[in-house]
């Protein structure tokens, strides 16, 4: 009896080795990609890591900022210039940026990113996440820490946004000097100016 | 413990730092041939052959539709043949569904 402990024990070994080389010769013939979406299992285990590893001080911090129409409309902004890149304008993440990245940026709008706390939120936006695109934004100043704050309420409104607020926020997004030009040349064609193709 | 969990982490999502692809936008600025119900076919330049040619767009719930600076429907937006009209497409994506059509202010 006590002889054939260890040989279950290697044997044991030697199937974990052989599922692990197997494994290890799969993920290498499928090569990788960013382009995929997580698995269930992968999303799930991520973000309860990340409410594990937020402290509890920080997810439990109250929002200072209060809701107003300012606070909101100065996340709005902040979050044109800075966050739609990735994140749409709407939140929704469903930009060729945001698309592509591993993991893609999310819904904003959803239960998954609604659900977290105030403090979570702001705790992401200052901190990042590492291993994927979100940076860390804090600076350490007053004024950056209100600036994210505002940010989160504005995350709040984000299922509430108008036509009017989305068409604001598409002239807050950043612009090249090339795209700049190219606005300017659109409207003069809509306008009758520059050569027309019949 | 919260680094060892910072490390399962990483593992679980299979950390690799995400790549990032910029989308290739094309706009095209022509008239309008024709409408139809959920696309329109515009005379335009083609920027790969640089000759003129007629273009079929498609314009699905994903297509915004200004007339002047007012977002609307493409019903609503009563686009008329030979009206000037501009284009965006995403080219990596799908080069001929519309995402952005520009129309000249309702008069």
């Amino acid at each position: 009896m006590a002889a054939t402990r260890p040989r279950r024990a290697w044997i044991a070994v030697a199937v974990a080795l052989a599922m692990t080389a197997g494994a290890a010769a799969w993920l290498r013939g499928a090569g990788i990609t960013s382009r995929r979406k997580p698995w269930p299992l992968e999303e799930a285990a991520a973000r309860s890591m990340r409410r594990y590893l937020i402290p509890g001080a920080a997810r439990n911090a109250p929002n200072p900022v209060s809701p107003t129409p300012e606070a909101i409309r100065a996340g709005m902004a902040h979050f044109a210039d800075h966050c739609a890149t990735c994140h749409a304008n709407d939140g929704s993440g469903d930009i060729a940026l945001g698309r592509s990245m591993f993991p893609p940026a999310p819904d904003m709008r959803s239960e998954a990113t609604q659900s977290m706390t105030d403090g979570e939120l702001f705790y992401v936006i200052e901190r990042g996440i590492p291993f994927t695109g979100m940076p860390a934004w804090g600076n350490g100043s007053a004024e950056g820490r209100r600036s994210t704050w505002e940010l989160v309420r504005f995350i709040r409104h984000l299922g509430q946004m108008t036509d009017a607020e989305m068409r604001e926020m598409e002239d807050l997004n950043p612009r090249s000097p090339a795209d700049e030009k190219q606005a300017k040349d659109i409207d003069d064609f809509l306008s009758g100016r520059g050569k027309i193709i019949k | 413990m919260r680094a060892i969990a910072a490390v399962v982490v990483s593992a679980v999502v299979m950390a690799v730092a995400g790549t990032a692809v910029m989308a290739h936008p094309m706009t095209y600025k022509g008239t309008v041939v024709s409408v139809a119900e959920a696309s329109l076919q515009v005379k335009a330049m083609d920027d790969m052959t640089k000759k003129e040619s007629t273009m079929t767009f498609k314009v699905n719930d994903k297509t915004k539709i200004y007339r002047g600076e007012t977002l609307v429907a493409f019903a609503a937006a009563k686009v008329q043949k030979d009206e000037r009209i501009v284009v965006t497409v995403n080219m990596d994506e799908s080069p001929d569904a519309a995402l952005e059509i520009r129309l000249a202010a309702a008069k």
